[in-house]
């Protein structure tokens, strides 16, 4: 969406517009879903970190800096909603965010399966993998790789300098690289879900000669 | 002898041009090259390690950026957003107290034309007041100072005189036009509306305190009084206005029914 079609649409919510505040909601979710649904495996979570989100952007559109992007203010939100469910979920001994997640990597496994079954997914290994990254690259990856934002706006949002970000993105792409080859295994290609990309699989990027770029 | 160290060289340098090559994938990864920069592509090609490496995170790539399914929350969104206790409420104006003194001075004397025109007319055909300069009309007007001028409002003496004091020593009040820019909620256009109604009197009254105006830099005497609103909060208050060349004053008393002209 364009800056000023965004803003004219938060102008209006700001007003009271509930089809303008529809709007924004419709364009931005699946978004945030995306970003907090990679960085803790789990959609009921996500979507509770989404509504919330949203929740506390649109009631409190007077305080909108009309110098920024709403999208980024959306997220800058998520995430310390998110934060917050972390902290409150750490236990006594806690480390990293992530070990929040991590540690419930073995019921992760089931909570993907049963969400895979649910929304007709293939099971994700790419999501697995990302679990076991820390939560600076993980965050990197996601924000880059799944929804394409610049890596100035990253550092920004992440509030690190670029060159941080930089090293976590490429620490996270190895370790990511590494997990999947190493979970996978000599699997040459997981089950897809219908119009999704292949997943990544040792065999199936192994190169004939002709594949080779010039 | 000779042979060793010539392989441990080779070896590092072999090494050393690996990183090297690594880099130029990462920087392919981070959106800075394409896959037809020609090093990127010498590299590849003599190297089908690197090669592999560079498909494998390719597709890693492709696959991070594969849409993800969400759920529709809208609707629970805004049904959950009609219960939270304050909703959208509308974006303040940017504050520019300042900006545009040729038009401040314009819309001064059409002001002060104006001030004088009701003021004619309410002598003219006074109404009886009644009670529409509500409290709450008059707690309007006075947000619109305070947020027009970024000063505080002080009580000075109970309910009736309020001091307005300047943000800063740098501070200086803003010349009539700019209170203008706030049309909706300047005190003046309250007054005009309430004139309208019959409700309020304007009169040119005593001036009070002295604006500097914008051309004179505020010294500590000046500021101290540069500006004095008088209203009470009454329900039949009457809010009355006048204007002189470099001077505000807002001034607004009990009225009743009995007092005011007839």
């Amino acid at each position: 969406m364009q800056k000023l079609q965004e803003l004219q649409l938060v102008r209006r919510a700001a007003r009271g517009d509930l089809s303008a505040a529809e709007m924004l909601i419709r364009r931005h979710q699946a978004g945030v879903q995306a970003y907090i649904y990679r960085m803790c495996g789990r959609w009921d979570v996500a979507e509770d970190v989404t509504q919330e989100a949203f929740l506390r952007v649109l009631s409190s559109l007077h305080n909108f800096n009309e110098n920024f992007r709403f999208s980024t203010w959306l997220f800058t939100i998520a995430r310390r909603v998110w934060l917050n469910i972390c902290e409150k979920k750490r236990p006594a001994s806690a480390g990293d965010a992530s070990d929040i997640w991590a540690a419930r990597r073995d019921d992760h496994v089931g909570t993907i399966g049963r969400d895979a079954e649910q929304r007709g997914m293939a099971k994700d290994a790419i999501q697995s993998a990302l679990l076991l990254l820390s939560t600076e690259q993980r965050e990197a990856i996601v924000l880059f790789h799944q929804l394409d934002w610049p890596i100035k706006l990253i550092s920004e949002h992440m509030e690190l300098p670029e060159g941080t970000v930089k090293s976590h993105l490429h620490r996270g792409r190895q370790r990511l690289r590494s997990e999947l080859v190493r979970g996978v295994g000599d699997v040459v290609a997981i089950e897809e879900p219908a119009g999704s990309l292949p997943l990544f699989a040792r065999r199936a990027v192994a190169l004939s000669p002709g594949d080779a770029q010039p | 002898m000779t042979g060793q160290p010539s392989k441990l060289s080779a070896g590092l340098e072999a090494h050393a041009r690996r990183l090297e090559n690594r880099k130029l994938v990462q920087a392919f990864m981070d959106g800075e090259i394409s896959d037809e920069f020609p090093p990127l592509c010498a590299a590849l090609a003599a190297d089908p390690q690197l090669r592999k490496e560079f498909e494998e995170m390719r597709r890693l790539g492709a696959m991070l950026q594969s849409p993800l399914p969400a759920t529709d929350l809208s609707a629970s969104i805004l049904a959950k957003l009609q219960d939270r206790p304050v909703f959208l409420p509308s974006p303040k104006q940017s504050r520019r107290p300042f900006a545009g003194f040729g038009a401040a001075l314009a819309a001064s004397l059409a002001i002060g034309a104006g001030t004088v025109w009701l003021t004619l007319a309410a002598l003219r055909a006074p109404a009886p007041l009644q009670s529409i300069a509500q409290a709450d009309v008059l707690g309007e007007a006075r947000d619109a100072i305070r947020n027009i001028t970024g000063t505080s409002l002080a009580e000075q003496d109970g309910h009736r005189a309020y001091v307005i004091a300047p943000a800063s020593e740098s501070s200086q009040f803003p010349d009539v036009g700019s209170l203008v820019s706030a049309h909706d909620a300047d005190p003046r256009l309250l007054a005009s509306q309430m004139a309208g109604n019959g409700a309020v009197r304007i009169e040119r009254s005593g001036l009070s305190f002295v604006n500097p105006g914008p051309d004179r830099a505020p010294s500590q005497s000046t500021r101290t009084r540069a500006a004095v609103l008088e209203w009470n909060t009454l329900p039949d208050a009457v809010y009355s206005g006048g204007k002189s060349r470099r001077s505000d004053v807002y001034r607004a008393a009990a009225a009743s029914a009995s007092d005011s002209p007839r």
